[in-house]
């Protein structure tokens, strides 16, 4: 059993829950199984190529699933794995072109 | 629309004047109901976009990694996140909407020349792909439950 967190933008397509178990050996896996009992979250989450969308990050406990093997990252019994948003934006490009 | 105690939104706003010319980032910790948020604590983060810091921001997701593992279940949890602007308008940028999810407040403290000019919360708007101006709410010490600013 693996314990995936998600944060405020996605507890609406969980029911409000902020954490869900769910009975995964990959992240794949992991994806898969939440996708079924929460239809809509994984394509929040990965590309529908299956690649890592630029706008969020998935770590397995500390690390970061693409140093990880991407999707068929293992995931070890009670594994926490988490979606972390990317938070990067602001002003606008200087004056020599560079943002 | 979004509560930011007034000490907590001075907190934000001091930290993008301490942080001129560079641009200032960090956490909105609070809660959230029925689409309200009310804001109880700022977590200052460091701006990860080195060698571009005057015109851009980033959080590193492992810092924030770091933040939502703090957290207690129970407890506060992160409701937006907050940033400067250099001698720029305090709207939103491309930048800002391309990595906006919804759900979170994005507040942004304009700072010109050293100086706040203004501050203004934004939600984005999903289906219209834009970053709406909320309600910004800020309640006098005395009407406030209080706030924590954190290091």
């Amino acid at each position: 059993m693996a314990v995936i967190h998600l944060g405020l933008p996605l507890r609406g397509l969980l029911q409000g829950q902020s954490r869900v178990e769910v009975e995964a050996a990959t992240v794949r896996q992991l994806l898969d199984a939440l996708e079924a009992r929460f239809p809509g979250v994984r394509a929040r989450l990965i590309r529908p190529d299956g690649g890592m969308r630029e706008q969020v990050r998935l770590f397995v406990g500390d690390h970061d699933v693409r140093m990880l093997g991407g999707l068929e990252a293992q995931l070890e019994p009670g594994a926490e794995v988490r979606a972390i948003p990317v938070v990067r934006g602001g002003g606008l490009l200087d004056r020599s072109g560079r943002g | 629309m979004i509560s930011i105690a007034a000490p907590l939104l001075d907190a934000l706003v001091r930290h993008g004047r301490l942080a001129y010319p560079r641009e200032a980032c960090g956490a909105l910790l609070g809660t959230e109901r029925s689409g309200r948020k009310t804001v109880t604590a700022v977590r200052p983060l460091r701006n990860a976009a080195v060698g571009r810091e005057r015109t851009g921001y980033e959080i590193d997701p492992a810092e924030l990694l770091a933040l939502e593992r703090e957290l207690d279940p129970q407890g506060p949890l992160i409701v937006g996140f907050y940033h400067s602007h250099v001698d720029r308008p305090g709207h939103p940028t491309p930048a800002d909407l391309e990595h906006a999810w919804p759900a979170y407040s994005y507040v942004i403290v304009a700072v010109e020349g050293g100086w706040h000019t203004s501050a203004s919360s934004w939600a984005l708007h999903e289906k219209r792909g834009v970053l709406d101006e909320e309600v910004l709410e800020v309640p006098r010490p005395a009407a406030a439950a209080g706030g924590r600013v954190e290091a």
